[in-house]
């Protein structure tokens, strides 16, 4: 079962506007190391004010490219996947959650 | 990657000097190189502690690497501890000593921002968030601007490392990655 701290009334999302709101976040936070200033701006609290609707598409995107985005998906969730000796390893933190997906049935739709 | 990362990806690497000097206001006056590609295997804090496996970040929690017993809270106290793990001690000069390795902790709005690591040569060299790494003149990241790291507020020191003591170094973290792999 699918435990979230976020409503259950997702807002809708499109793959485009998806992208959108990542492409802006990864232009504005490139340069800062601080993880609190990247799951502050605007797009990423967007992304996550998504809920649900947005796990497929992070999924999808973690697979194709690896990035802080796991910590929207712990936010939207209130999951943590990722195993101790994992933290600060983007790859590993993506495959873990990429590892959940497939437990809680996203598989198909993050192909 | 997936094509929209590609596209990104490809605005960053090409221009990526007149797009770092649009960002740093201080690399236009001064001189700069590239140094390494942009990468989101390690941050500025990592690449200080010559740590290239994991980013280092004390908050939130449980989110990036953070050495353990040190708080995890984003001030310089707790920036100056996790650089204590390593051997390194409060200093108060930026100078090149032949004996001694140094850092940079920069502070913004009164947090820690970035981290950068004196070379051999006397200049600094920093990992960009997920962007470049960087060699650059020891201030050349100061500035209150939108992307600018605010201001160097802590200098430390220890005594530079011989092979020996790297190889030592190498391996105490390959055990303790072992041994946290092996109890989680």
């Amino acid at each position: 079962m699918l435990v979230t701290n976020k409503s259950e009334a997702s807002s809708p999302l499109s793959e485009d506007s998806f992208h959108a709101m990542v492409s802006e976040w990864e232009l504005a936070t490139g340069l800062t190391s601080d993880l609190t200033e990247m799951s502050a701006h605007p797009a990423f609290r967007r992304i996550v004010d998504s809920g649900r609707a947005a796990i497929p598409f992070l999924l999808r995107e973690l697979k194709a490219d690896p990035s802080f985005l796991v910590l929207a998906l712990g936010e939207i969730t209130g999951e943590n996947p990722v195993p101790r000796s994992a933290k600060g390893k983007v790859k590993e933190m993506a495959k873990a959650w990429l590892a959940w997906g497939e437990r809680n049935g996203y598989c198909d739709e993050a192909q | 990657l997936s094509i929209r990362s590609k596209e990104i990806y490809s605005k960053l690497v090409l221009n990526a000097k007149p797009r770092l000097e649009s960002c740093f206001s201080k690399l236009k006056t001064g001189s700069f190189e590239i140094t390494g590609n942009p990468t989101r295997a390690y941050n500025c804090v990592a690449w200080a502690a010559e740590d290239t496996s994991q980013w280092w970040w004390p908050v939130p929690p449980g989110a990036a690497y953070w050495p353990d017993g040190v708080a995890e809270e984003p001030t310089l106290v707790a920036f100056v501890q996790a650089f204590g793990t390593l051997g390194y001690v409060p200093c108060e000069s930026p100078a090149l000593e032949p004996r001694s390795e140094k850092v940079a902790i920069y502070l913004k709005n009164g947090a820690p921002s970035h981290a950068a690591r004196q070379l051999p040569n006397g200049r600094w060299t920093s990992k960009l968030g997920q962007r470049e790494r960087i060699e650059h003149d020891f201030d050349a990241l100061e500035g209150n601007g939108l992307h600018e790291y605010g201001q160097i507020t802590q200098i430390m020191s220890m005594r530079r490392k011989t092979s020996l003591s790297r190889f030592a170094a190498w391996l105490k973290r390959l055990v303790k990655l072992w041994r946290s792999s092996f109890f989680c």
